[in-house]
Order: C-alpha cells, then structure tokens, then sequence
C-alpha cells in the first residue's frame, strides 16, 4: 500500500505541471457551474434532454445512428439521475479535458522531449481559448457539432506515428481514435475539411521529410484509409443514401444563396490569425465584453489577441537557430505555418485578395464548407502550436521564465470567462447588446427555465395515441425553424419534440411540406380558420399547443381566430397551464396514420382550395390498421385495396421511405411513389390488392444496419490488432528481462 | 568628385549584376511587367517583385518574418483607432510577407539537404 501511495506521488511530481492544468480546467467547470433549472436553448439548438426517456432512441432512429455514439455518454448521465442543469457542465468539462489531454497527446507522440511548463500551456491553451470560448458563449458548444474540435490533435500526432513506425501499435490506434472521432460527421461537411486536412498534412509531411516518402508508406496509407472509411461507413451509407435523394438536410442548405452565405461567413486575415469569427465579432469575446464596470480593458484584449502570431512569429521563424533541438523542429514550424498559410485564405473566403475563392466554393461538393467552422475549426491548433513550439525553443535562455509566466497570463487573459467564471451567464451571444450582461436581466438568454407546464406535458396526453402535435400561434424568431417565446426568453427551435420524444411533431415555422412554411403562408389571420385546421389534419396532426407565451402583440392578434376555433368545436381545449392551451383537433379534422384513398394532390403555399381538396380525399379515404417495428419500418397487413388508389402514410415527405408488397403467396412487388403528393409518402396501386401486406422501409435505415455491420466488424479486427500488438510487445520484454 | 566616383560604383553595381545574373534581372522585369499587365497597383508590384526576388535572391527568412511582424504590429492599433479597412490591408501585407518567409524557410531547408546529402 505505502508502495502504491509512493509511485502515485511520484507520478504526481513529475506530472506536476501537467496535473496542475488539469486542475485548473477542474476549477474551470466549477467556477463555470449553471444555474439549477436552466437549460440550454438558442440560436439553432435545444439541448438535448429527456434521452433516458426515448429521446435518445428518436436520435437513433431520426438522424441514422449518427448522433449516438456522441450522446451516449449524456444517455448514461440521464439514467443515473443527473439534472439537465448539471448535464450542461459534463458538455464543457469533457470538451475542456478532451482537447487538453488531445494535445497532450499529441506532443507527447511527436515531441516527447517537450514537457514540464510548456507541454502544460500548450495543452491549456488549445483547451481555452478564443475560439473554445466562442463556441461556450454561443450554443454550439452544448451539442455534437464542434466535437471534432478535441479530435484534431490526437489524430494528426497518431497519424504521423502511424506512417513513422507502421510497425508498432500507433496504426491501431489511430483507427481506434477515427472510431470515436466519427461521432464528430453528423454534420458530414466537417468529414470533408477533415479530408482536405488530411490531403493537406499529409502533403507537408512528404514535402518536409517528417516522413518518407517510399512505398511501404503509401501503403499503410492507403490501408489506414480503407479502414478509416470502413469505420465511418455506419453513417456515410446511410448519409450517401440521403445525398443521392438531394435530401437537402444533409447539406445543411438554407434560403440564403451561396454567394451571400460566402460573402457572410468570409474572415478578415487579422481575425483568422487570432482566431476570432468576423460577421459576428461583437457577440462574442473579447468584442462582448462581460465586465462592463472594466470597459477600459477591452482595447487592451484586442491588441493581445495578436500576441500569439506575433510570438510564434518572432521566435518561431526570426530567432531560430539553425542547430540543436531547434532544428529538428524547424520542419515543423515550416510544415505548420505553411498548412496555416494555406488555411487562411480558405477561411477568408471571397474577401480580398482572395477573391478567386468564389470559383473554389462553386465546385461540386466543396459548397458544403460555406460555414465558418468547417475550416476554421483547424487553425487553433496550428496557432497554438506554433505558439507553443516558439515558447519551447526558448527554453533555457535567461528571459525563458519571463516569457513562460507572460504567454500564462496571456492565455488566462483571452480566455478570462473560462477562469473567472460567467460563461453563459454574463456572456453570451443572446444577450451581446445588452450593456446589463445578466442571463436574468437581458431580454433573451441562451441560459433559460422550461415553465413547469410543458414538463407535465407528457402526462397530459394519451400514450398510445399516434396523432401528431403542433404549436400555435406563429410566433417565428429569428431565423427558420425558431420561436420566439419571449416570456421566457427563449429564442430557438421548440422544445416541444424534447418534451415528447416520440411523438410525431409538425414544426410550425420549419419545412415539413417541401417549399412550404406554415408561419410564412398561412398566417393570415382574415383566412378562414378552418383551412388551416384543414391541412393540420390533413398532416395527421391531432394536439395544438397554444403558447400563451409568445411576444404579447402575437397573441392579442392570433386571440380572434382561437376563440373562433374553439366556440366552433374545432378544437376543444384538454388543459391549460400557465404557459399554453393544450387543444385536441376534432376529430373529423384528422387523417389516420395509414390509409388508402384517391390519387391524391400538392399542397402549395396559400393553397386557397385546401379544404376541398382536404374533404375529397377524406371522403375516399379507409384507415389500415399498422404494426410499427421501429419508426423506420412499418408492417400494414391489406384486406382488399383497388387499383388506381394510394396507400398513405402519413409521415414527412421523403423519397427514401420505400413500400413493398408481400402478396399471400410470399411474392413482392416496389410499389410506385405517387408523386403528386407531397404532404405525406404515397404510392400508387397498380392492380388490386387483395391479402397479403404491405411493408415500409426507410432506405437509409437499411443502409445504416448494413453500415453498423461494416463498421462494427472493422472495429472488432483494429482491437485483435492492438492485443495482439500489446501481447507482442510485452512478450518481447519479459523475454529481453530474461 | 566624390559624387561622380559613387555615381560610377552605383552604375558598375547595376551593369555588374545585370551581367552576372541575367536570368535574375529577367525574372524581376517580368514581374514587374506581370504587375502592369494585371493592373496591380505600386505597393501589390511591389511585394510581387520582392516575392519573386525573396525566391531567387538572397533575402533571409528573417527578414522576411520581421517585415511581417511588422505589418502585423500596426494592425492592433489600427483595430482600436477603428480603421478596420486598413487593418485588413496591413494585415494582407503581413500575410504576404508571411508566405514568402515560409518558401524562403522551405528553399533554405531543401538547400541545406542538398548540400548535407553524401555524395
């Protein structure tokens, strides 16, 4: 025992520095703690909670598996009890320790003789820094999308030793660490600026002899690739599938023309030097400033957001020498500031000089790198390292502990709320005009309270009932697929589906009708009412949650038309709470989830015909009883079904959801799609149908199993890889001891 | 007097380095020529001709960098003074001067290799 105490004590003085960061990031998540009953809600993200109650499983089956490796370990804290406030601080903490012991890594693999005090602030500073605080402050930072952030250094170092010495175990590794990066492409544009990463390091690697450039070389790479794709192929099948289809989710698109989205998302070179986001400076540190009573301060932040470049300048490339240590990393910091000179003017985007890039951006596929973080997302770690191979050389000159305590107190002071605490409660990107910088005091807050009436939701509709829900009045915010809730501050997309998690949702400002948005075409409060009740049930919509909480002027002018609703018995009111009426739609109003009927029509925008084509339709319709074996695959088992009819299922339009006929005698037909209708998936009935059923997949879950299979199976093989490396090498040094 | 004899060594220099290293001197030309023709102003001729030169020439990755740095240093006081535009600019100037500091860096290290290689 007094052994063990003894070798952990002396693992800790020699790790001191580097324990001590960690320690120090520790005090950064306490400090940083939320407030109990405070979620996260804003710009285009609701946390996401209520995993432990089937929200986890509506990931799964939603997004193809894509999002569930990453919220696993956020599935786990739901289950053993941990609040969704407390929640909040698991997504900083394990961002914070992924990205230092990452970079810790990464030196350790590619420059082990680098520790102590500077291995400490290079870890520190590629945990907090300008850019990580950009993604704390806004709301990226409480989901899956910047995860790739803490990846970026483990994966290069592990590459780099891969193609060094294949022989050993860094191959498996790497895999191993591509495996659980992969939870970082459920935005697959990130894939691609990985790729062009890895086409660019790999480049500067043979170009600066870091690595030979032989044939066993390009061997082991073109297998670590081959593997790599296999180990991702769970969400690339299903993702492929989507992208074939011209599903637009995949690529993200908006409204906003390319050009435009350019043109907004282009950085200034003195702002991607200093990792800071151009179009929107002022929202975010140092520019949002969170300690009003020390204004004065701000200039001096701005100048010493540059010290980094400028240090990694002056010692990195002026005061090198040409002998000792300093030149074995010299083909570093040429390899790094070279990657670093390549990645700027792609962060720059169209801005001058480098307005060339507007071609770059047109070609096929590289449009889906339009966002800022997609590339900009590397240059802290090159920045942060050449900044901390600079700091390294100069160890042992006589100014060195100057220059070490001056690059602490630079990197404590451009990531100030990290260490201070304040992070979402005095600075956010909600609040960054307000000049009270108080998540309480602002008028909208990315830190905000779910009233308690939307927490009794749930109970207060049947279990089994498979009608969907939707949200009135219209109350869009700023931007597609948000609401406005101003009376409890939130601006974000509804927390309607985490409240309901398998229920179906019908998103009131979003696109569940293909080039249709509800709030923008039919918010016309001298249409009649009922049309639009029409074309709610029409999309199998049963429950309207009537938010009381919107901007008060919303309200007083949706008021007329429900109580309109109401005395009519359109809608009958099931509860009330403080926040919102819960109204059930009349039941003639609703379609079945499954039904036959007549060959159907589109939905445009201000379809002023809806209702007649509504009751047309229902008047031909015949529900069919269902099974679901999971929300991507439905059994319909067919009585008799006449030729020239549809088969309805009333889910979002997409191409990819594929029906099949199984005839009494076990032999199967594709039905055709029918492709007038685009308010739910139809298909054509091509001769009666008599017996038998009828099955509905969706194309990409059949593709995510197959891709699980492949990526599992790879997986499986990387780990007998690694044991049998490890057994390898621990059977040569008992028989070395020998 | 004295002026005429260094009017002279200037004139010897100019003739003497136009002799030596005509594939030099032409490369200068056409870059100043390339410039004109792509309706660049002074400053972008400028720093063009000095790329050029920095890749033939003996300008040293330090000086280079230090010029960078010093584009680089104005453009915090700039940012607080409010003038963003011409901080972008000096901030492009540092850039440029950046890229050609990292291709002197990657000449010399391809040279040194070169040099240190066994025969």
């Amino acid at each position: 025992m007094e052994n063990v105490t003894k070798k952990i004590r002396e693992f800790f003085l020699a790790w001191r520095w580097e324990a001590g960061g960690a320690i120090l990031l520790l005090l950064s998540v306490l400090v940083n703690l939320f407030p109990e009953g405070y979620v996260i809600i804003g710009a285009d993200v609701t946390q996401v909670f209520n995993l432990n109650n089937g929200t986890y499983s509506q990931l799964f089956y939603g997004g193809f598996g894509i999002y569930s490796l990453f919220y696993l370990p956020f599935y786990i804290l739901d289950k053993i009890g941990v609040s969704w406030t407390g929640q909040l601080s698991w997504y900083l903490g394990l961002f914070l320790f992924g990205a230092y012991f990452s970079f810790l890594g990464f030196v350790r693999l590619i420059f082990p003789k680098i520790r102590g005090a500077v291995l400490a602030f290079g870890s520190l500073f590629y945990a907090a820094n300008i850019y990580t605080l950009y993604i704390f402050t806004s709301t990226w930072g409480y989901t899956h999308y910047p995860i790739l952030y803490v990846f970026i250094p483990i994966i290069t170092g592990l590459y780099v030793r891969a193609l060094q010495e294949p022989r050993k175990i860094f191959p498996g590794l790497f895999l191993l660490m591509v495996a659980l990066a992969s939870m970082s492409f459920s935005n697959p544009a990130f894939a691609l600026s990985l790729g062009i990463y890895f086409v660019l390091l790999t480049t500067v690697l043979f170009v600066f002899r870091i690595v030979r450039f032989d044939r066993k070389v390009i061997g082991v790479m073109v297998v670590l690739a081959l593997f790599a794709v296999a180990l991702n192929a769970y969400w690339m099948l299903p993702t492929a599938t989507q992208m074939s289809a011209g599903i637009e989710g995949v690529a993200s698109s908006t409204d906003i023309s390319l050009a435009e989205s350019l043109r907004k998302t282009s950085n200034t070179i003195f702002d991607t030097l200093r990792m800071v986001q151009t179009h929107e400076k002022d929202m975010f540190y140092p520019y949002n400033f969170p300690y009003p009573e020390f204004a004065w301060f701000k200039p001096v932040l701005v100048a010493l957001s540059f010290a980094p470049i400028a240090a990694m300048i002056l010692f990195g490339l002026m005061f090198f020498r040409r002998s000792g240590s300093e030149q074995g990393n010299l083909r570093w910091y040429l390899a790094l500031f070279f990657m670093l000179a390549v990645l700027v003017p792609l962060v720059a985007r169209v801005r001058a000089p480098f307005e060339f890039n507007d071609f770059l951006f047109q070609l096929p596929g590289i449009s889906v790198l339009r966002g800022y973080d997609k590339l900009a997302i590397y240059t802290p770690f090159l920045i942060v390292t050449l900044s901390f191979l600079a700091l390294a050389a100069r160890e042992g000159k006589r100014y060195f502990r100057l220059l070490l305590g001056a690059s602490f107190l630079v990197l404590f002071l451009l990531a100030l709320p990290f260490f201070v605490g304040g992070i979402q409660t005095r600075l956010s990107a909600a609040f960054a005009g307000d000049s009270a910088k108080d998540f309480r005091k602002a008028s909208y807050s990315s830190l905000v309270k779910i009233p308690d009436g939307y927490h009794s939701l749930r109970e207060m509709l049947p279990a089994d009932d498979d009608g969907k829900v939707t949200a009135l009045p219209f109350s869009p915010a700023s931007s597609v697929g948000r609401v406005d809730l101003s009376e409890w501050k939130a601006n974000g997309p509804s927390i309607i589906p985490r409240m309901l998690p398998g229920k179906g949702y019908v998103e009131p400002n979003g696109d569940h009708i293909p080039g249709i948005r509800f709030a923008r075409d039919y918010d016309d409060p001298d249409r009649d009412p009922e049309k639009l009740l029409d074309l709610y049930g029409l999309l199998g919509i049963r429950y309207i949650v009537y938010h009381k909480d919107v901007p008060a002027e919303r309200f007083r002018k949706a008021e007329p038309a429900r109580v309109y609703m109401e005395e009519r018995g359109f809608i009958r009111e099931l509860s009330e709470t403080d926040s919102f009426f819960l109204y059930r739609l009349d039941d003639r109003f609703v379609f079945p989830y499954a039904y036959s009927g007549s060959s159907g029509f589109s939905v445009g925008p201000k379809t002023v015909d809806i209702s007649e084509k509504v009751s047309g339709l229902r008047e031909s319709l015949e529900p069919i009883p269902y099974a679901r074996e999971h929300p991507r695959h439905i059994l319909l088992p067919i009585e008799s079904v006449p030729s020239g009819e549809s088969i309805y299922l009333s889910e979002k339009h997409d191409n990819l959801w594929e029906a099949v006929y199984i005839a009494p005698d076990g032999s199967r037909r594709t039905l055709e799609r029918n492709e007038r209708v685009n308010f739910a998936n139809a298909w054509t009935v091509e001769g009666r149908l008599s017996g038998g059923s009828i099955e509905i997949t969706h194309k990409s879950f059949r593709w995510l199993v197959v891709g699980l299979w492949i990526s599992g199976a790879t997986l499986l093989l990387v780990i007998f890889f690694l044991i049998y490396r490890i057994m390898k090498h621990y059977g040569k040094r008992t028989r070395t001891n020998r | 007097m004295g002026n005429g004899r260094e009017r002279i060594d200037e004139m010897e220099v100019a003739k003497r380095f136009f002799r030596e290293r005509k594939k030099d001197a032409f490369f200068l030309i056409a870059s100043v020529f390339l410039g004109v023709f792509l309706e660049w102003d002074i400053v972008e001729i400028a720093i063009f001709s000095l790329l050029v030169w920095s890749i033939i020439g003996p300008i040293s990755m330090r000086i280079l960098a230090a010029i960078a740095l010093f584009f680089l240093s104005i453009v915090p006081f700039l940012l607080v003074l409010d003038r963003e535009d011409q901080a972008e600019q000096y901030a492009v100037y540092a850039y440029y001067f950046l890229v050609m500091a990292v291709i002197r860096g990657i000449a010399d290290l391809k040279t040194e290799e070169r040099v240190s290689r066994p025969e």
